[in-house]
């Protein structure tokens, strides 16, 4: 195996980072790509910079490129003797950076690591060599770097196998104390953190003494790796450790170092640090936690998001023993005025809003997990956070939603006072829904039409008004259905009283029976119709004037004026929740009639079936059994139905419901004569009833029309289908097909098949020339055509030529194979050929052979099929670029 | 990440060992990070940002799915992947998903979790980087190459160990002979006079609607900016905010975490709050140990009694015409010596501006027809009397598609929007001099002093026609 050059290995990293799944199964095996990159990773031709993005594969996707512990172990070797081997140079420190970090990663993460694994005790002894290098003094200045990544390779592993390092505390600290260059935040880290994680497994155990632990100097704890997850931070509520006062103060004089020189840091380590020493604190309980109150004003005052969630995280742990009354008020103010801080990037501030709601008091009165206001929350403090127009929507929300909690709250006139802003507010929104606010002013008008109704349900007169500027904005807008469902499904979950909901679906259906059936009506009759038949939902609601309104829908059918199968579905579905949700009594007569006139009437006979159908299942069935059978997805108990006319049937509403085709199973082949054929792809059933539509991909073609397939079996050879296809443009597209069957279990099915390329040679049409015509007078033709058709001439005409040698195959049986039937005339080795293209359009061709060339000139009234033609010459002629 | 319309993925960094501790904590409910493209896909679609897929989708549209902070849940193949931090700026996206160490059923709230805010540390560092003088795409791409290095640095093996990104740009190692411990950022290698630079820069917001029932405001808040060049690892400076006698207290004060000590009576003071006239009003003392970049001392927000510019907005619709009238006072507390001032006037869901007829009594108006834009350039002072008027009719020709279209600005609801800087001022009166910025190093350091007041989303709103209130009170 040669050397790859370093171009190579970028591109190789790059189409592996695209997907290394695909990248390691394309290859001949997982090996080989691994041992090309160990390789190639002590070779010496390979420059610095290549080798270090090389190992970001190995740092990045270890467990893809060592999926067992035995590669992983393998390649750490090969890592370490190729770290080994490397000179102590500063220009190869990043390199070795990388190799440490790139070690660690691929024994930790393929699970390699482990007492019996030679690579792993190598890579510790190493790590800690290098950790013991204090202040630069052996290896200089250059090394820094090697060292800090040590230490951090070092507290990784701490992190990944708690207690590793727990008998080294003595070591650790004093190495953490020598170091004084920018290196020592890398020692403080992995030192709180051992200490953390003794302290914590010292509290589970109960073996030992916090004082043997502090001074701790021996090996490593290798049963750490087998006890990984013994304790979780998220569980130190229940231990606790009672030290004498000799360790207690040992801990403190500790714990005091650490957080003097914690300023040091920089914030995101400081953080962690903080929250490290906290849970130490935390479970050793005869260490007060006042001894953070040095800290804290720092904490309060500062700009960084690491630093005062710390300060919140403090005050979650700690309540009253680290934080007085009055500095708990201090700091929700602070968090207050942080939430709004124009300076603050928004997401922030939205962070602190969250923190806001669980707000770590000292004495909580609800539980952690839930949204809750702050009992020092007043609606003076909240007043500031009012949401504006101008606020992004997550901001908008999150106050909306905060100073709802406010008012619901707090009684008297501000809170009263409050409510009517919000409203305020929430009509201003449904104003820009109106004007050009689009999808995201939807989406939001929505949402706090939502929490208001969650938070205000029970408000009469203001939930009147909201119903109002729905209702007017539906009739604005009727592409708000879907959103107007949602908000009636949801609020319907959230509402103890269902009032609301039944009075807006009241007002919308008032408005819906009440519009005018005047065309255009297609695009708008469907969304009523959606929201209608949501409405038949509500017991509550009376249906009667839905009824009504079905009924002119229906006689229009009749006239012929409308009778699309999608609304005769859609009308279907209002009838069919009518006979689930309503009582018999109420619209059951008005039901059957209409029912008989949509399978009398409707112009599409599936429509008409579907309708008998109801028709049926309404005149025979009590509303009992009537419900069992439409309860959607329900299992009917076959005893209920025994004497009934369905009894034999599982589930209707199975029946009833189009369902996504699990696997194709049907395949459109091309016959000679650009026919499609259809076949079943796999093991063939029998299928009914199949209705294959075409969608068009652009506007180049007329509307397919849909191709009916009574039955498709296997046991009869595939149909012959004959596609109609009318171009607008005489250009190649492509169909995507669909289609639609029932099998013989009587469910329907819905599925994509593959889709049907129409190339440029399926419009070919040759020129429609009388049978008796004589040689002459078709030259005479094309002839007149050919000057006709000169681009000086009118518009689009063009002309164009087309040269190839040909060594591959004569002119003369080119033609023959692909133009034959096109052929006008030939004329001493001149082949005219005369092409029209639909719908209007016309292509000439002068094809002759010239000194082993092929030269066709070319002509046509549309300059714009060119490309097509020239791309189809191309390929029959097979000429490679 | 943004090109054109199409986002691509710039730059992504996997941390294999933290997947591995998430999927102790999680178990069988853990959910892997999808390769790539498949990340990607779920992110936009999460965030609406897919141009195809613009209908409604319950399980993200729904009203009840209210998203109220930058955390967001993906959809993906095998769960919901929860919580991906997402930040959007200058068409990019900033993503990252942090360590959860608790279980993840139900969803802890965000307060508990560590990884929270170290994610926002590190995607706003990145953020600070990405978006520090970058001008060009040549200038993008040069730093979205630097990104491994610094991520390397930055956070080596997913815990972020220092975000700030710039600082890590200067890689070089100063050799240490002290006795004490230096600060993680101190990496200076800065060799020559040295210099401190010190500029307060005010920024004021108004929305003024001239209504009895609707309260103006207007809102001051400043950044305090710092560039040190100083030999040596460790320095001492102290920068002292000063106020006049009759200046307005600073609130909401927020400090860079090199700040190394704050006295209480600093932070006391809260815009939340009642003013309160015993309220401290410096000086401000704030000693730090300065980074070598130039870095946001402090923040702070401050609350003057009056506005700067008062204006008022008549917009009538009369016929097929506007009336307009502007007029604009500037307080003469303030220093009316102004590097530029104008007020823009757009007009919006209407046509180019085809007529206009115009009065001014001071400064120039120009008209931008295509962009339905006026704009009243009043230059670098008012006149003696300190107030200026516009006064016109505008008419409009039909509505097209290239004119600027507004949700909020429909009818006769308008504004007029104020653009000034006077330099070498303050609103609050907060300033720093020579003699407030102590430095404690050997030799005498240069210290240079500035201070500017900008103005920031000033509107003035027609008060003939509705106006959005962004201000609200409970108490009267």
């Amino acid at each position: 195996m040669g050397v790859r050059s370093g171009e190579s290995w970028a591109q190789l990293i790059t189409s592996f980072r695209a997907g290394p799944v695909a990248f390691l199964s394309s290859g001949d095996s997982d090996d080989a790509f691994l041992a090309e990159l160990l390789q190639d990773l002590s070779s010496e031709r390979i420059s610095e910079q290549t080798k270090v993005s090389m190992l970001t594969l190995l740092l990045e996707f270890p467990t893809q490129l060592c999926p067992e512990p035995e590669v992983g172990e393998r390649v750490a070797i090969s890592l370490l003797t190729n770290f080994a081997q490397l000179p102590h140079s500063p220009k190869l420190s990043w390199l070795r950076r990388h190799l440490l970090l790139v070690i660690g990663t691929v024994l930790i993460s393929t699970e390699a690591f482990g007492e019996s694994s030679r690579a792993s005790h190598d890579y510790l002894s190493l790590l800690l060599h290098l950790a013991s290098d204090l202040n630069d003094q052996r290896q200089g200045l250059g090394d820094r770097g090697v060292r800090a990544a040590a230490c951090e390779s070092l507290r990784e592993l701490e992190c990944c196998y708690p207690g590793l390092l727990s008998r080294r505390l003595d070591s650790l600290r004093s190495m953490q104390q020598q170091e004084l260059t920018p290196v020592h935040q890398g020692y403080t880290l992995l030192y709180s953190l051992a200490l953390r994680n003794a302290v914590l497994l010292l509290a589970h155990r109960g073996e030992g003494t916090l004082g043997e632990l502090l001074a701790g100097n021996e090996g490593l704890a290798w049963e750490a790796i087998e006890n990984a997850g013994a304790v979780s931070p998220a569980s130190i509520d229940c231990l606790l450790l009672l030290p004498t006062p000799t360790e207690t103060k040992e801990l403190k004089s500790v714990l005091s170092q650490l957080l003097d020189d914690s300023y040091l840091l920089a914030p995101s380590a400081q953080s962690q640090l903080l929250w490290h020493l906290a849970q130490v604190v935390c479970v050793v309980r005869t260490q007060s936690p006042v001894i953070f109150k040095a800290q804290l004003m720092r904490l309060f005052g500062t700009a960084h998001v690491a630093l005062l969630h710390a300060s919140l995280q403090l005050k979650g742990l700690f309540t009253d023993s680290l934080f007085t009354a009055e500095d708990e008020a201090f700091l929700l103010r602070r968090l207050v005025g942080m939430a709004q801080h124009p300076s603050l990037p928004s997401p922030v501030k939205l962070f602190y809003l969250d923190c806001l709601l669980h707000f770590p008091e000292n004495r909580p009165l609800g539980s952690g997990s839930e949204e809750g206001l702050p009992v020092l929350l007043t609606p003076r403090l909240a007043s500031c956070l009012f949401p504006s127009l101008f606020n992004d929507p997550s901001t908008m929300l999150a106050r909306l939603n905060l100073l709802s909690l406010v008012c619901l709250e707090n009684q008297g006139p501000e809170a009263e006072r409050g409510i009517g802003y919000i409203f305020e507010h929430i009509l201003a929104l449904a104003s820009t829904v109106v004007g050009k606010g689009g999808h995201e002013a939807t989406g939001l008008f929505f949402r706090t039409a939502y929490l208001f109704a969650r938070y205000f349900g029970s408000r009469v007169q203001l939930m009147a008004e909201l119903t109002g500027t729905l209702v007017g904005l539906y009739r604005q807008r009727c592409s708000l259905a879907p959103n107007l469902i949602n908000l009636l499904n949801e609020t319907q979950v959230v509402l103890d009283d269902p009032a609301w909901p039944m009075a807006l679906s009241k007002a919308l259906q008032e408005l819906i029976v009440g519009v005018p059936l005047l065309p255009p009506w297609e695009r708008e009759l469907g969304l009523h119709l959606k929201l209608l038949a949501r409405m038949a939902k509500e017991s509550g609601v009376p249906q009667g004037s839905t009824v009504g309104f079905l009924q002119r829908l229906v006689r229009l059918a009749g006239a012929r004026r409308l009778g699309d199968w999608h609304i005769g579905q859609a009308l279907l579905t209002i009838c069919r929740n009518l006979m689930q949700h309503q009582p018999p009594l109420a619209v059951g007569c008005q039901l059957v009639e209409l029912l008989q006139d949509v399978s009398l009437s409707y112009p599409d006979v599936d429509v008409q079936d579907r309708a008998r159908f109801y028709y049926t299942l309404l005149a025979c069935l009590s509303h009992d059994k009537l419900g069992a059978v439409l309860a959607p997805g329900g299992c009917l108990k076959a005893r209920t139905l025994s004497s009934s006319i369905m009894a034999d049937s599982e589930n209707f509403t199975a029946a009833l419901t189009v369902h996504p085709a699990p696997q194709c199973l049907l395949q459109l082949k091309r016959e000679t004569l650009s026919l499609p054929m259809l076949a079943p792809a796999s093991a063939p059933p029998r299928l009914f009833c199949l209705l294959l539509r075409f969608e068009r991909s652009d506007n180049f073609y007329e509307p397919v029309p849909d191709i009916c397939v009574p039955c498709l079996s296997a046991a009869r050879p595939p149909p012959l289908l004959t596609l109609h296809l009318q171009p607008l443009c005489p250009y190649p597209t492509k169909l995507a097909v669909s289609a639609l069957y029932t099998t013989q279990a009587g469910l329907t099915y819905w599925s994509q098949l593959e889709p049907l390329q129409v190339t440029f040679p399926d419009i070919f049409l040759p020129l429609a020339l009388p049978m008796a015509w004589d040689p002459e007078s078709r030259r005479h033709l094309f002839d007149t055509l050919w000057s006709s058709l000169c681009p000086e001439g009118v518009g689009d005409c063009a002309e164009s030529l087309f040269c190839w040698p040909t060594s591959q195959q004569p002119l003369g049986v080119l033609v023959q194979t692909h133009f034959a039937s096109y052929l006008v005339a030939e004329e001493s080795g001149i082949y005219k050929i005369a092409i029209v293209l639909p719908p209007r359009y016309h292509v000439l061709l002068q094809a002759q052979e010239i000194q082993g060339a092929a030269r066709i000139a070319i002509r046509t009234d549309n300059w714009k099929v060119l490309p097509h033609l020239s791309a189809y010459l191309r390929e029959v002629a097979g000429v490679v670029e | 990440m943004n090109n054109t319309n199409e986002f691509l993925l710039l730059y992504c960094r996997r941390y294999p060992t933290v997947e591995k501790r998430a999927k102790a904590f999680n178990g069988a409910s853990y959910v892997t990070v999808p390769e790539d493209s498949a990340f990607l896909k779920a992110l936009l679609f999460e965030l609406r940002l897919t141009e195809s897929d613009k209908s409604f989708v319950e399980y993200r549209d729904s009203c009840s799915r209210i998203n109220k902070t930058s955390v967001y849940a993906l959809t993906t193949g095998g769960g919901d992947l929860w919580p991906v931090l997402a930040f959007q700026k200058s068409g990019l996206i900033y993503v990252c998903l942090p360590l959860v160490e608790q279980s993840l059923k139900p969803h802890p709230p965000l307060i508990s979790i560590s990884g929270i805010s170290q994610a926002f540390a590190l995607l706003s560092g990145l953020l600070l980087f990405i978006n520090s003088s970058q001008k060009n795409e040549a200038e993008m791409s040069a730093k979205i190459c630097q990104l491994p290095g610094l991520l390397m640095q930055a956070c080596p093996l997913g815990t972020p160990l220092d975000t700030n990104l710039n600082g890590l740009l200067d890689n070089t190692h100063v050799p240490t002979n002290h006795t004490q411990k230096q600060p993680v950022w101190r990496v200076s290698t800065y060799k020559g006079k040295p210099q401190v630079n010190v500029c307060v820069t005010e920024k004021v917001k108004s929305m003024q609607y001239d209504k009895r029932d609707v309260a103006d405001m207007w809102q001051v808040y400043g950044t305090v900016t710092c560039k040190c060049d100083l030999e040596g690892a460790t320095s001492n400076v102290t920068v002292s905010l000063n106020l006049p006698a009759n200046g307005s207290p600073l609130q909401d004060i927020l400090v860079h975490p090199c700040v190394t000590s704050l006295d209480s009576a600093i932070l006391t003071s809260c815009s939340v709050d009642v003013m309160d006239d015993s309220a401290f009003s410096g000086p401000y003392k704030l000693p730090f140990n300065p980074p070598s970049d130039l870095f946001n001392l402090c923040y702070y927000t401050s609350q003057v009694p009056v506005p700067p510019i008062l204006g008022f907005y008549q917009l009538k619709e009369e016929e097929l015409q506007l009336k307009l009238t502007v007029t604009l006072k500037l307080h003469e507390s303030v220093k009316n010596a102004f590097e530029y001032c104008e007020a823009r006037i757009p007009f919006f869901n209407r046509g180019p501006v085809t007529h206009l007829e115009y009065k001014v009594s001071y400064g120039q108006l120009d008209v931008f027809r295509d962009k339905s834009l006026l704009v009243w350039v009043i230059g670098q002072k008012f006149p003696k009397s300190l107030e200026i008027s516009l006064t016109g009719t505008v008419t409009f020709g039909s509505m097209s598609k290239e004119q600027p279209v507004d949700p909020i600005c429909t009818g006769s609801t308008a504004y007029v929007k104020l653009y000034f800087r006077i330099p070498d001022y303050t609103l609050t009166g907060c300033y720093a001099d020579q003699h407030s910025v102590q430095v404690f190093t050997s030799g005498k350091p240069k210290i240079s002093t500035s201070r500017e007041l900008i103005s920031s989303d000033y509107y003035i709103w027609n008060s003939k026609a509705s106006a959005p209130a962004v201000y609200r009170t409970l108490f009267f």
